[in-house]
């Protein structure tokens, strides 16, 4: 990220902190759509970090460290979001369905459903640890700054995270093992 | 699945395409973009917050132990003045003032284990980050302030743990800690020269990003620990009042420094006119909380900017910060020190009464 931009849009030049949202935007976006699983949720997230940072920017210490404090404030939002949506949001659970299971070849395809369903069942903070970790590639260090946690809760909810993840697949793993011996 | 690489092939693979191609709308954009001119950026910070931030400076160890004497004092001032102290060192007027400073530097230099928990929170918008554990047996805290990017770690706040004993006064955890996440809550004893009180103590962060204390004489909470978020454990604190607290109004005097109180039930409070300790309850019109006594004068300005259940005075002669001392609905006293306001005139008359 540009130093000079960031200072620029630190002492109000809204140019520059355009320029910042067109850099940062789509990471951002990206982001906030695989923790909250939902496009306007996501867009909702990203506004209210981008347009937090722009309240914040004068008060931001060191302008390199533009990138890891604006993925915290997204964070933040992704939370709040989250929070706001369980409001008003009735629990889905995904029913198993009796459906022969398709051959090996579309293993994945299976096991992707698994995956995605398992995921939507994580917790936002959950979801989160994954995403900044399996999808952003920040370290164990990195996510505790953006989360605002301690290293020891990161790794603690990945841990919970990937295996919640890991036994949804094995379950779907030992019901084709057990339709195929029937 | 294969084994552990080929599930994390799998799941990486499924969070790159499970959204698909993620640009940012150019709707949310455009609203951004709209919105910037009508957003006002927050100002630089000033004052005690500037004070804080060039602590920031600061190598780390001695950057939060300055930070924390900070914290300490207004904690301490803040207990003092709801125990009735007069010790004018344990004002909380005396809490913000720049020469607290050097003492918070020298307490850094003093190490512990961390055996407690900690908590830590921001304002809402990022800006103000704070932990504060409590150790056995005494109360210990800190604060890192000023910049969401330098929130401090739990090696960070082991290097720097720093005790308040100010002057022979000493807060103690009596109990477990309530909760942890945006409060902390727990029993305390305050002991000094005026005698030992039990009470409570919850901190907590406004989301202005004032840290406001509470401290309760008399509470008894009951909230079992990591059951509770901090609104439970206010709510058991207070109910465990053993005497009801009524709102009161805070004033200071016409052509004094002195801060009264009216409507007061519950404290005692040391008061030398009266000759040693006074039950509140005896005077429950008005009570002189005295709080500048015995300061020099040239080191205090007050002005009230406000009337009635919300008073602020500034702390010291400058802009080094001011005091704010108010009341909840619910009769707890709060007080705090502010980071944003300098008052016009410090050497303004007082214009309360």
């Amino acid at each position: 990220m540009e130093r000079r931009l960031v200072e620029r849009a630190m002492h109000g030049d809204e140019d520059a902190f355009d320029q910042l949202v067109g850099r940062v935007g789509d990471s951002l976006y990206s982001v906030a759509c695989r923790i909250l699983r939902d496009r306007s949720l996501a867009q909702d997230a990203t506004q209210r970090a981008l347009l937090d940072a722009w309240r914040a920017l004068p008060r931001l210490r060191d302008p390199d460290r533009f990138e890891p404090w604006v993925h915290r404030l997204l964070a933040h939002a992704c939370y709040a979001e989250a929070r706001r949506e369980r409001r008003h949001r009735g629990a889905l659970r995904l029913l198993p369905h009796d459906e022969p299971t398709l051959p090996d070849p579309a293993t994945r395809i299976a096991n992707r459903d698994q995956l995605d369903g398992a995921f939507r069942q994580l917790s936002v903070e959950h979801r989160t640890v994954v995403v900044l970790v399996h999808y952003l590639g920040m370290s164990a260090r990195e996510a505790a700054e953006a989360m605002e946690t301690p290293v020891g809760t990161v790794r603690s909810r990945l841990h919970y995270a990937l295996n919640h993840l890991r036994a949804a697949i094995d379950a779907d793993a030992r019901l084709e093992t057990e339709r195929s011996t029937a | 699945m294969n084994g552990r690489d080929d599930f994390l092939d799998q799941l990486e693979d499924y969070l790159d395409t499970v959204e698909g191609s993620t640009p940012l709308p150019r709707s949310v954009r455009n609203a951004i973009r709209a919105e910037l001119p009508g957003t006002r950026q927050l100002g630089p910070l000033r004052g005690p917050m500037r004070f804080l931030l060039m602590a920031t400076q600061l190598p780390r160890s001695s950057r939060y132990g300055l930070a924390a004497a900070v914290v300490a004092i207004a904690l301490i001032g803040g207990a003092s003045l709801l125990v009735g102290s007069n010790n004018p060192a344990a004002s909380p007027t005396s809490t913000p003032s720049a020469s607290a400073a050097p003492s918070g530097l020298a307490s850094s230099a003093e190490s512990a284990t961390v055996d407690a928990l900690i908590t830590a929170w921001n304002n809402g918008d990022g800006q103000v980050a704070a932990a504060l554990y409590i150790a056995q047996p005494t109360v210990r805290f800190m604060i890192n302030s000023s910049d969401i990017s330098t929130y401090p770690t739990t090696a960070d706040i082991a290097s720097a743990v720093t005790t308040w004993h100010g002057d022979g006064a000493v807060l103690k955890r009596t109990g477990d800690v309530l909760a942890q996440g945006p409060y902390l809550g727990c029993t305390v004893t305050w002991t000094s020269s005026q005698g030992t009180f039990n009470g409570a103590l919850v901190v907590h962060p406004q989301a202005s990003g004032l840290i406001e204390a509470e401290y309760l004489v008399g509470a008894t909470p009951t909230v079992a620990p990591g059951e509770a978020d901090g609104t439970d454990v206010v709510k058991a604190l207070r109910a465990a009042m053993q005497t009801p607290v009524v709102p009161l109004a805070l004033r200071l005097g016409a052509g004094t420094p002195d801060l009264f109180a009216t409507n007061v039930h519950a404290w005692q409070w040391e008061d030398d006119t009266q000759g040693g300790p006074m039950p509140i309850t005896s005077r429950p019109d008005v009570v002189n909380l005295n709080l500048p006594g015995g300061q020099p004068a040239t080191s205090y300005a007050y002005a009230v900017e406000t009337q009635g259940p919300f008073v602020l005075y500034s702390a010291s002669a400058g802009d080094t910060g001011f005091n704010v001392l108010w009341l909840t609905s619910d009769g707890l006293i709060q007080y705090s020190w502010d980071i944003r306001i300098k008052l016009d005139s410090p050497a303004a008359s007082p214009a309360g009464g």
